[in-house]
C-alpha cells in the first residue's frame, strides 16, 4: 500500500435479500483528490458510500482508510477521519443551526461530557468554512434546501475529517446552488487536503468537478461486475461507457477548451 | 438627522439583542430552573387547614431547631406527615414524567411521544389490579413497578431485531403490549368483587391523595438518580434526535444510547407511576412548553422539564385538592389540560414530523 492512498475499497459486493447491488467493486482512491460516484438510479452509488463509511456491512470485502480496516476501528475513531453529508436530511425540531453542527463534534466529546470551548471554536470555524456564519442562530426549519446541505457539510468538517463522503449533494438543489455547492466541496478539498467522495447524479458535473470518476451501471443478470469504469474524467466519460451505464446516446463537445457530455 | 435617526435605531436594535439574550439565556432559564422553591411555598401553605405563612416558617424553625415555640402540635402533623410528603410526591412525580417524555421525544424525534405510549401505564394498571385483587401479599406499588418494566422491555424485544431497534417499531410494539395487558386487565376487573374493582380504577385515574412518606422514600432515589443520569448524557439527545444514520455517521453508539436513555426514561416513570398511578400527559404538556420559551436544545430542555414539571404538578395538585368541595383525581385534570395540548401539536407539527 503506498503512502498516498487515503481510501481503498477491496471487492466489496452487496446484496438487498435476492437482488444483488454491488459486485466486487474494488477502487483505491488518492489522498486529497476528488472522486464522484456516477451511474444510474439503482446501480449502488449510495450503498457503496454508506459501506465506505461503515454505515453499512458489505456481504463480502472490505475497506481500509488510511491502511485500516474500517470494520476495525472503534465508532468515534472511525467518524474522526470521515465525515458524512446524507442526502436531503430534515429534522424534526426546530434546532438552531449552530446546534447541529455542533453534533459534529461527537466523536471528541468524552462520555458523560458537553461541548466544551474548543469544540464551539471548531463549530464557528466549520461555519465560517462553509459561509454560513450569518444563518448560525436561525432554526434549522426555516432555511433553505440549499443552506441545509451547507449546514450538513458544516457538521461534517466539525468533525475535522481527512475524507469527506457526500451523498448527491446537489439533489433538491436549484441550479445556481448546485454550482456553488460543488464548487464549495473542490474548494475545501484544496484547501484542507481532504478527500471528497461524493455520488452525482449529472454526468456533466462528474466532468467539470472531479479529479476522478468512477461509473457504474446496474447489475442485471450474470453480468460480472457493475464497475464500468474508474479514472479520469475524459477517459471514463465516453460515449460507449455512458451508453453502457446509461442506455443513452451522447456525443462529447468541446465548448471553450471544456468537454461536455450532449445528449442526442 | 438621517444618520442619527439610523444610529438611534441601531442603538436600539444592539440594545434589544443584548436585552433578549439576557432574558432569553440566564435570567428566564434561572427562574425556570428555581421555580420549584416558590411552588413549594405557595403548595405548603394551600389546603383545607390554615397554616398562615409565619407560622409555617415557625413549625419549620422549630423543627430544624428543635425548640418548641408551643405551637398544637396538630399543626406540625399537617404540615409534616400530610402536607410535605404531598409536595414533594407531587414534584417527584412531575419532574419524573416531565423528563421522561423530554428524553423519550428526543429519541423517537416525535414531540407527542410520552413515557406511556410503550405500554408503560397499561403494564403498570395490570400490575397494581394484579396486587390489588389478585396476590393480596404483593405490595401494589411492587406490582405496577415490575409490570411497567415488563411491558416496556417486552415492547422493545419485540421490536428489536438484528440487533437494532428501529423507532416506529418500537411505538407499534407498544401498541401491541398497551392492548394485550389492557384485555388481562379487563378480564381482572371482569372477576373481581366489587371492592376491588373500585380500588382498581381508582387506582388508575392517578391521584396524590394516598401521599406518604414511604412513597417519598420508594420513589425518590429512582427518580433523583434518573434524573442526574439524563441531565448528565443530555447533549447526546440533540445527535440522536437529528436522526439515527447523522448519529452513526459522527461515530455515536447508536444502539447503547438508545438503550441506556429508553431504559432510563422507562425506571424513572415506571417508580412515579407505581406510587401515584397514570397521570396523564403532563410528560407531553411540560416538554412543550419548554421547547416553547427556551427552544429544543437538549441542553436546556432535560433540566427544566425535570424543575418545570415539579411546579407544574405540584401546582395542579393544589387545585386538585382545594378548588371544589371534594378532592378531584389530578390524573383527571391533567389528562383534561393536555389533550387540547396534544390536538395543537398534532396539528401543527403534522404528527410530529412523522406524516
Amino acid at each position: 500500500m503506498n503512502a498516498a492512498e487515503g481510501i481503498r475499497v477491496e471487492e466489496v459486493s452487496m446484496a438487498y435479500g435476492s437482488s444483488r447491488i454491488l459486485n466486487e467493486i474494488s477502487l483505491s482512491i488518492r489522498k486529497g483528490s476528488v472522486v464522484t460516484i456516477v451511474g444510474p438510479n439503482g446501480c449502488g452509488k449510495t450503498t457503496l458510500l454508506k459501506i465506505i463509511n461503515n454505515l453499512l456491512k458489505p456481504d463480502q470485502g472490505r475497506v481500509f482508510v488510511e491502511g485500516t480496516d474500517v470494520n476495525l476501528l472503534p465508532a468515534h475513531r472511525l467518524a474522526r477521519i470521515m465525515g458524512y453529508v446524507p442526502q436531503g436530511h430534515k429534522i424534526s425540531f426546530p434546532f438552531k443551526v449552530r446546534d447541529v453542527v455542533i453534533t459534529g463534534r461527537m466523536p471528541y466529546i468524552p462520555a458523560f461530557s458537553s461541548p466544551k470551548r474548543e469544540d464551539m471554536e471548531r463549530t464557528e470555524q466549520a461555519l465560517s468554512l462553509t459561509g454560513i456564519s450569518g444563518l448560525a442562530d436561525h432554526p434549522y426549519s426555516q432555511i433553505s434546501g440549499g443552506e441545509r446541505q451547507l449546514v450538513m457539510i458544516a457538521r461534517a468538517m466539525a468533525q475535522q475529517p481527512s475524507v469527506l463522503l457526500l451523498d448527491e449533494p446537489t439533489s433538491y438543489l436549484d441550479f445556481k446552488n448546485q454550482i456553488l455547492t460543488l464548487k464549495m466541496i473542490t474548494e475545501i478539498s484544496r484547501s484542507k487536503g481532504v478527500t471528497v467522495i461524493m455520488t452525482l447524479h449529472d454526468p456533466n458535473h462528474a466532468l467539470m468537478f472531479s479529479d476522478e470518476v468512477v461509473l457504474l451501471r446496474k447489475l442485471n443478470g450474470n453480468r460480472v461486475g457493475n464497475m464500468i469504469a474508474c479514472g479520469l474524467p475524459q477517459e471514463v466519460m465516453t460515449p460507449q461507457n455512458i451508453m453502457a451505464a446509461y442506455g443513452v446516446e451522447v456525443e462529447i463537445v468541446d465548448v471553450k477548451g471544456r468537454k461536455l457530455l450532449m445528449p442526442l | 438627522m438621517y444618520t442619527g435617526l439610523g444610529r438611534w435605531v441601531k442603538l436600539q436594535g444592539g440594545l434589544r439583542q443584548s436585552l433578549h439574550f439576557l432574558t432569553k439565556r440566564s435570567s428566564l432559564t434561572i427562574f425556570a430552573l428555581l421555580l420549584p422553591l416558590p411552588a413549594l411555598l405557595i403548595s405548603m401553605n394551600m389546603g383545607t387547614y390554615p397554616v398562615s405563612g409565619l407560622e409555617l416558617a415557625e413549625i419549620i424553625f422549630s423543627r430544624l431547631m428543635g425548640h418548641d415555640l408551643g405551637l398544637p402540635a396538630v399543626y406540625d402533623t399537617v404540615v409534616f406527615n400530610i402536607r410535605l410528603p404531598r409536595v414533594l410526591l407531587a414534584m417527584l412525580v412531575g419532574a419524573a414524567l416531565s423528563i421522561s417524555g423530554a428524553t423519550l421525544q428526543g429519541i423517537f424525534r416525535n414531540p407527542l411521544v410520552s413515557p406511556f405510549v410503550l405500554g408503560l401505564s397499561s403494564g403498570a394498571a395490570f400490575g397494581a389490579a394484579l396486587a390489588i385483587a389478585v396476590f393480596p401479599w404483593m405490595p401494589l406499588q411492587i406490582g405496577a413497578f415490575a409490570f411497567s418494566l415488563l411491558a416496556v422491555g417486552s415492547a422493545y424485544l419485540m421490536a428489536r431485531r438484528k440487533g437494532e431497534v428501529p423507532v416506529i417499531s418500537l411505538v407499534l410494539a407498544g401498541v401491541v403490549v398497551s392492548s394485550v395487558f389492557g384485555a388481562l386487565l379487563a378480564i381482572i376487573q371482569f372477576a373481581v368483587d366489587a371492592r376491588s374493582l373500585q380500588s382498581i380504577v381508582y387506582w388508575n385515574m392517578g391521584t396524590l391523595s394516598t401521599a406518604s412518606w414511604s412513597k417519598v422514600d420508594m420513589a425518590a432515589p429512582w427518580v433523583l438518580v434518573g434524573c442526574l443520569i439524563l441531565i448528565t448524557l443530555r447533549w447526546r439527545l440533540n445527535v440522536l434526535a437529528l436522526g439515527e444514520e447523522e448519529a452513526r455517521s459522527v461515530g455515536m453508539n447508536l444502539e447503547v444510547y438508545k438503550f441506556v436513555f429508553i431504559v432510563t426514561a422507562t425506571l424513572v416513570a415506571s417508580a412515579v407511576v407505581a406510587v401515584a398511578g397514570i397521570i396523564g400527559l403532563v410528560g407531553l404538556i411540560v416538554p412543550h412548553m419548554v421547547r416553547m420559551v427556551f427552544g429544543p436544545d437538549h441542553r436546556i430542555l432535560i433540566p427544566l422539564s425535570a424543575t418545570v414539571g415539579a411546579s407544574f404538578l405540584v401546582l395542579v395538585d393544589d387545585v386538585a385538592r382545594s378548588a371544589f368541595s371534594f378532592e378531584v383525581p389530578v390524573g383527571i385534570i391533567t389528562t383534561l389540560l393536555g389533550a387540547p395540548v396534544f390536538i395543537y401539536l398534532l396539528r401543527v407539527t403534522r404528527a410530529g414530523g412523522w406524516e
